[in-house]
């Protein structure tokens, strides 16, 4: 399919030495159908980006690519850290019925280093039991994955990223579907993983958590709209383009079930509170919380505002009551002091 | 008491034969069974079993009824439709259930005529619902030889097999190379399909692999678990169902599977996970009060109530 290559050329992040993933000229299909076209850039290495963009824009396809799992119909991937990419795939994909422990979940992590047959020795067993503890699920260890809601399943999937310890991170819509206490928790998994100069890419709908917690953004609608700062890139324009071409595609006759990814998921990305969104205002599905609560700071130097919930970790506060708090979570409200975000157990690696 | 259960076994050969076959089957074929279930693949062996009969017939119309011709032809037609079910579905971007339901209706009617062409009605009855008389000496010995060789291998592909079913995506980033534990886990269910012709028949013979893994999944919350179950459950329904099949005089195939069928019947009622017994339990036991249950891991998802860990310290 010719097509023009619009190739953006993110901004040198912090970088030093070659970048973490390198993407040229990448284009990417499904069955015959572009899913990204053209793609050119990089992820430097220690930086945490957000991948954006409306339904079938590729986005899914792009992690897999980077991951390489999809096999590129043009252009290359490069890496510096061959087969060190740990991927979070989509949380719908997993058989939740499947007769396996929390623990075993977690110990899959170590398949890098232990591979079909080497034996899980103490200390890799102790090192999955941190890894529940840092994602707050001590005393899960025997219990079967079908038991835990869905916030807790995907903290169970962050603890196998910590076990995998790879020096790059992709995350397929890490935080769909998960309480606003479990966001927190693993927000702060993942600054502390970009604290530690790790190259984390994460696939997002919700564009306020984009704008507080990721400094950069890659937004794509099939061709690179934009990719850079995250103020930089989520401008009304871009976001307007950005719907323009989901508008295009969904046009397109054959494009109907075009693109593999965001399964109906499309609700959040025209809700966003966008100019000419078409339902402002109304509540998102799926979003954790009221976007009241998101006080609208820019990136740098913005800290994560407080939690505007009590903080009562117990270790056991996860489980029945592992919905959102609604009573406390008012805008306005004074946010009662928080241990985690900055507190979390550091001494997994 | 001893008449019933023990003097057939004691008084005919075939019949000892025909049990230790099973016995052996029920150790290889149901573990084998359970990751069928657990990859979403239960009717996969279905097809594989009806497709392995124009193999079977092709070794019968050159050679009679010999265990090692009908044995190979079978594992070649198996392997060929394990295969190309696959491969016709992406080919054609047609659904994969759908090959597979065209392929196996094909091989089914092709066996079929294969080995009425030759053969009689006796022949016939004894390929498609298994004969403890067909259990010689040859049969037993695939039957025990493809348990020897199943088991390890088994053991040997365990924790691939699992991620893969676990996690197809994870695996595959992690470079766990699905496809080559894929194709030698499809080997030995062609290889256990085709032993257990003789004794159960082709259109039985994933009764002892299917119905004891479908049933264990009440017995146990984690696969090495319901594979044991899975296990004990083969080799209950095998005694059983051939004991059935001397007194009621009835095909020994129909017999086992039927005895399997009524093992996962009473293990889907009265089994500890998800039976319908313990589930209405758990939901009287909700309605009365949280020590009403029966333990249930829904009831109870909180580990902050143990002893020993104080509310409100930081978790680290």
């Amino acid at each position: 399919m010719p097509a023009p290559a619009i190739a953006l050329t993110p901004p040198p992040g912090p970088a030093h030495g070659p970048p973490a993933l390198a993407v040229r000229d990448l284009t990417l299909s499904h069955g015959g159908q572009v899913a990204v076209r053209g793609l050119s850039g990089c992820f430097a290495p220690g930086s945490l980006t957000a991948v954006v963009g409306p339904n079938g824009a590729g986005k899914t396809t792009l992690l897999q690519a980077l991951a390489g799992l999809h096999r590129p119909a043009a252009g290359t991937v490069s890496l510096s850290h061959p087969a060190r990419i740990a991927l979070l795939p989509q949380a719908a994909t997993l058989d939740r019925g499947f007769p396996i422990a929390c623990l075993d979940v977690v110990e899959l992590g170590h398949w890098s280093r232990l591979g079909p047959f080497r034996r899980v020795t103490p200390a890799l067993r102790q090192r999955s039991r941190a890894a529940l503890a840092a994602v707050g699920l001590e005393g899960h260890e025997r219990r079967p994955i079908g038991s835990l809601s869905g916030g807790q399943m995907q903290r169970l999937l962050f603890a196998r990223l910590l076990v995998q310890d790879a020096p790059v991170i992709l995350l397929d819509e890490p935080f769909n579907a998960v309480d606003a206490r479990t966001l927190a928790d693993l927000l702060s998994l993942l600054r502390r993983w970009h604290g530690e100069g790790r190259t984390v890419v994460a696939v997002l709908h919700d564009l306020d958590l984009v704008r507080h917690a990721f400094p950069e953004t890659l937004l794509l609608a099939c061709d690179c709209l934009g990719w850079g700062a995250t103020a930089e890139v989520l401008t009304p324009a871009n976001r307007r383009r950005a719907r323009m071409a989901r508008d295009w595609w969904a046009g397109e006759p054959w494009a109907d079930d075009h693109g593999a990814d965001d399964h109906g998921a499309g609700a959040r990305w025209t809700d966003a509170s966008w100019p000419g969104a078409p339902r402002p205002g109304a509540p998102r599905p799926g979003a954790p919380r009221p976007d009241a609560s998101w006080p609208d700071t820019p990136w740098p130097g913005a800290p994560w505002p407080d939690a505007p919930w009590p903080d009562d970790r117990r270790a056991g506060d996860h489980g029945a009551g592992d919905r959102r708090p609604t009573g406390p979570a008012m805008p306005g409200m004074p946010a009662p002091p928080r241990a985690d975000a900055a507190g979390r157990p550091h001494h997994l690696t | 008491m001893h008449d019933l259960l023990f003097a057939p076994f004691a008084d005919f050969g075939f019949l000892r034969r025909a049990l230790a076959g099973c016995l052996a089957l029920s150790v290889s074929a149901a573990p084998l069974g359970v990751f069928l279930v657990l990859r979403r693949m239960s009717l996969t062996a279905d097809v594989m079993a009806h497709g392995v009969l124009p193999g079977v017939a092709a070794g019968f119309l050159l050679f009679g009824l010999s265990v090692p011709a009908m044995g190979i032809g079978g594992l070649l037609a198996g392997l060929a439709v394990a295969l190309g079910a696959g491969a016709l579905s992406r080919a054609t971007g047609g659904r994969e259930d759908a090959s597979l339901a065209a392929l196996y209706l094909v091989a089914l009617a092709a066996g079929v005529a294969m080995v009425s062409w030759r053969g009689g009605a006796v022949e016939l009855t004894q390929l498609l619902f298994g004969s403890v008389l067909g259990v010689d000496d040859q049969a037993l010995l695939l039957m025990a030889g493809a348990a020897t060789v199943t088991l390890p291998a088994l053991a040997f592909a365990w924790r691939p097999l699992v991620l893969e079913c676990f996690d197809p995506g994870f695996a595959a980033s992690v470079g766990a190379r699905g496809g080559a534990w894929h194709l030698l886990f499809l080997a030995l269910v062609v290889l256990n399909v085709v032993a257990a012709l003789q004794a159960l028949g082709t259109l039985m013979a994933v009764g002892l692999m299917m119905l004891p893994a479908i049933a264990a999944r009440h017995w146990g919350r984690s696969v090495g678990a319901i594979a044991a179950a899975a296990a004990g459950i083969a080799a209950l329904a095998s005694a059983a169902g051939l004991l059935l099949s001397y007194h009621a005089d009835l095909p020994s195939g129909p017999a086992v599977v039927l005895t399997a069928g009524a093992l996962w019947a009473a293990s889907a009622l009265l089994g500890p996970v998800d039976g319908v017994l313990a589930r209405r339990r758990r939901r009287a036991g909700r309605d009365t009060g949280p020590e009403g249950g029966d333990g249930g891991w829904e009831t109870d998802p909180t580990p902050g109530a143990r002893p020993g860990v104080p509310p409100g310290r930081p978790s680290r």
